[in-house]
């Protein structure tokens, strides 16, 4: 199923969705893209801290209700 | 009780002036009193939309100045009972008026009518200050693209500071049919990201078009567009009515066939 999903082309209203969750976070808290980039580069230090990741490959989402992490 | 209610986007032509016309119209159809107020100063367009515009003789302006009464700049519609205008001043800008001067005026308009309807311009300068002012709730128009939907809760977020007393939405030009191939979002996906109460949805008919050539609006018309605004107008009166919407019939009709198949 995971594969399936990889595979998938993303539909562009999904794309719109995505892009406008992200986007609305930021308006809210007033926080430019550039900002959050710095966030994700520091809580990324943190993990590596406690747990050996490979941060190049690390993604972060910030989402309005949970944090998803892949590596 | 009366009611004031502001019609508000951010974004400009997302449809605020047809659907300020046509709540408008709809409410003096169901019977209630209603001045729709034009504060779009320097850019009138509420007159041509709902086909008055030969018949202005004073302006927003000249009431808030004093320039006249406002019963002698109140246009009255007869074609609907109970429908009136006042148009906006083309020849001024946006600071001619204050909100101050705005809140008087709605206070004053509220003891004669049932509803009054605050046509607002795009942006959130002064003429957004100027509308907001007297109302005592909004309802902010967005379309399902990326930039109405941001500069949407962007007016959301100021209308919270303001403490509007109630804030609801309705989305325009919705197109079934991309929908379905999911090249648009649905009313779902954009209630979800701006997640504040839906008032209506409306389909993208081409009626609107025809109606606005005519100078008519189509509230009262046997169209997508005419029943998706009576049912917001109905909504308005505090009736419950069922969200106007074609792909859902088709879904629960899914569904049915679905249990019909396994049986």
């Amino acid at each position: 199923m995971g594969k399936l999903w990889l595979f998938r082309k993303k539909k562009s209203s999904e794309i719109a969705k995505d892009r406008l969750k992200i986007l609305l976070i930021s308006d809210r808290i007033d926080c430019s893209p550039e900002v959050m980039e710095m966030i994700k580069r520091d809580i990324a230090k943190i993990l590596c801290k406690y747990m050996q990741i490979d941060t190049s490959t690390l993604e972060l989402e910030f989402s309005r209700r949970k944090i998803n992490v892949f590596w | 009780m009366s009611e004031v209610i502001v019609v508000t986007s951010g974004k400009g032509g997302v449809g605020k002036t047809t659907t300020s016309a046509n709540i408008g119209t709809g409410l003096a159809v169901l019977g209630k009193t209603v001045v729709l107020i034009d504060t779009d100063i320097g850019l009138r367009n509420l007159d041509v939309v709902m086909g008055l515009e030969n018949r202005i003789v004073y302006n927003l302006v000249d009431v808030v100045e004093g320039n006249c009464r406002i019963k002698q700049a109140l246009i009255k519609d007869k074609r609907f009972p109970g429908l009136h205008l006042i148009p906006s001043a083309q020849t001024r800008d946006k600071t001619a008026v204050n909100p101050e001067q705005m809140k008087k005026l709605t206070e004053q308009l509220r003891e004669q009518f049932d509803y009054v309807i605050l046509d607002c311009p795009a942006g959130i300068e002064q003429g957004f200050k100027n509308a907001i002012a007297g109302a005592d709730r909004a309802i902010v128009v967005t379309t399902p693209e990326v930039s109405a939907i941001r500069d949407a809760d962007r007016i959301i977020g100021l209308l919270n500071a303001y403490e509007m007393g109630q804030i609801d939405l309705v989305v325009n030009r919705l197109r079934p049919d991309m929908i379905k191939r999911g090249d648009m979002m649905s009313v779902d996906d954009v209630v979800d990201i701006l997640s504040v109460h839906l008032l209506g949805a409306i389909y993208d008919d081409e009626n609107i078009v025809i109606s606005t050539n005519h100078g008519e609006p189509l509230v009262c018309s046997d169209t997508p567009a005419g029943k998706a605004f009576m049912n917001i107008c109905n909504r308005i009166l505090g009736q419950d009515v069922p969200l106007y919407s074609p792909e859902r019939e088709k879904s629960i009709w899914f569904r049915i066939n679905g249990i019909f198949q396994k049986l």
